[in-house]
């Protein structure tokens, strides 16, 4: 495996994305449902920076790719993230791999260092291990940029993005020498018999999976997130069980601090003979302001339809281990980022 | 995981990387393929989990408790703990002056050896009923402790070098990377 370098050429460029950007990164953890992987990155590469190289012959890679950037911010707090596509032809790319870097955290991650403004610094950090086989005559497309909500939590003052300088920048891919390889191979799946649980049609349609909502004139984007993994299901025993675990994901394109979560979750199992209905419900909520995240979480525990427990807590949990005057993170009233 | 499997013995680790969603190989779930995950799984807890033929034959000739002068090769190792083997619920203790953990929660009986009787008096473990029992694959032996194996597995990102700041180019104050 050898690592090659792909130095990037241009003119130095801004990268300044708006804050849905990400809106195309598919599920976190994706489980196999329909839209957990990601989708077409047409639109990201619009909100993005980004640079394509050929692949003349097939270029197989296993490893970590990495980038070094040479950034310029004017802001002390910030993120960038790079995404690695494999663009073929007729122009459809393929979502190969990427990764993320706090500023703050670009001397080690137990060291929370903000950005001087205006200065010029190189960063490096890798992106996520991966196989993989670029064909021949397609081209390998890098993406930058400084917002990738809702996998990235957007840094305060982390609007006007950074300057990036090709010039000291590149992308680094592990590649492989494709020699013949052992032949590795796996038997065929062996499972126990399956429990007998069954799901019963609902006359409802179910949520879509994933849902993206745009309010136009505020420049709002939502995205409500639905597993619903068999939402009810019932056991050979007789226990019934039903499930409920909508999320949403809210952020403004132009503000880093509107961002904001909500989680409901309701777990209701119950039996018709004997006949008892517990049901947990629980709403979860955070957002935030320059120094600290705000939560909110409530519990409702019911016996039927009598509540057995109820209980609210709200904190407000700092965003940083270091926020003391003459600590490494300044003050973010000084530099504008809190509003 | 590529960075754990580069970082650790390589006797001792084994990754399997796929292009499998968030669930176990063997469900076959989108966008697969599905593999016999649950073949390989016992595999590799049969080669390090299970009592070999030979240290039972080993263990069970053993008359007085002491230190182990020759650990196993496949004994798993750790500075404070003493070595345990394979062999599920004997732990060889080096013996009380040997240095052992001082967490009393990890390794509190510096007393009888593997062979002997608990002495309850002696016998640091909270709850020592729970372990009167012997396991019936461990013929003859008892659990004097509660076993307990801590592992810290960590792996360093990797650091890239960097080139050398070109020319004409101000270097930026701050503090130099670690």
């Amino acid at each position: 495996m050898t690592p090659i370098a792909y130095a990037t050429r241009g003119a130095p460029v801004l990268v300044c994305s708006p804050q849905h950007t990400g809106v195309d990164a598919g599920r976190f953890r994706p489980v196999g449902n329909d839209a957990d992987l990601p989708s077409n990155q047409r639109e990201e590469v619009a909100r993005s920076a980004c640079f394509e190289f050929d692949v003349p012959g097939e270029t197989w890679i296993l490893g970590c790719p990495g980038v070094l950037l040479r950034l310029t911010s004017h802001s002390p707090w910030g993120q960038v993230i790079a995404r690695v596509c494999d663009v073929a032809a007729d122009g459809s790319s393929t979502l190969v791999t990427r990764g993320a870097l706090n500023l703050s955290a670009r001397y080690g991650p137990d060291r929370a260092v903000s950005w001087k403004p205006g200065s010029t610094e190189d960063v490096v950090f890798d992106m996520t291990a991966l196989g993989y086989a670029f064909p021949s005559g397609h081209r390998i497309r890098l993406s930058l940029s400084c917002a990738y909500w809702s996998w990235i939590w957007p840094q305060p003052g982390s609007a006007a993005g950074f300057v990036l300088d090709p010039a000291g920048s590149s992308l680094e891919l592990p590649v492989r020498a494709r020699e013949s390889d052992p032949r590795i191979t796996f038997e065929e799946p062996e499972r126990s018999e399956p429990l007998g649980v069954t799901s019963p049609a609902t006359l409802d349609e179910p949520r879509p999976e994933r849902l993206v909502v745009r309010d136009v004139a505020r420049g709002e984007w939502r995205l409500e997130a639905d597993p619903h993994q068999d939402a009810t299901r019932v056991y050979p025993d007789g226990l019934e069980c039903t499930e409920d675990a909508p999320d949403t994901y809210t952020i403004d394109e132009s503000d880093p601090l509107s961002a904001r979560t909500r989680s409901t979750r309701s777990i209701r199992p119950h039996r018709p003979e004997p006949p008892w209905d517990a049901r947990d419900e629980t709403r979860s909520e955070l957002g935030c302001d320059a120094r600290e995240f705000i939560t909110a979480n409530e519990l409702i525990c019911k016996d039927g339809n009598e509540v057995v427990f109820h209980r609210t807590r709200e904190r407000r949990i700092p965003r940083t281990a270091d926020w003391s005057p003459g600590g490494g993170m300044g003050n973010p009233e000084e530099h504008g980022a809190d509003r | 995981m590529l960075r754990l499997v580069e970082s650790l013995p390589a006797d001792r680790v084994r990754g399997l990387i796929g292009p499998w969603c968030h669930q176990y190989p063997d469900r076959g779930l989108p966008p697969g393929p599905a593999i016999g995950f649950l073949q390989e799984t016992p595999r590799w807890w049969d080669r390090w989990l299970r009592p070999t033929v030979t240290s039972v034959a080993e263990s069970e000739s053993e008359s007085s408790p002491g230190p182990d002068p020759d650990p196993e090769p496949d004994a798993i190792g750790h500075p404070d703990l003493g070595v345990l083997n394979p062999d599920l619920g004997v732990i060889n203790n080096p013996g009380p002056d040997a240095t052992t953990d001082p967490d009393p929660g990890v390794n509190g009986d510096p007393g009888p050896g593997v062979n002997g009787h608990p002495d309850p008096g002696m016998n640091d473990d909270p709850d020592p009923g729970v372990n009167n029992d012997p396991d019936p694959g461990v013929r003859n032996r008892d659990v004097m402790a509660q076993p307990l194996l801590r592992s810290y597995v960590m792996a360093p990102r990797r650091r890239r070098t960097r080139p050398s700041p070109a020319a004409g180019r101000a270097t930026p104050p701050g503090p130099p990377p670690p």
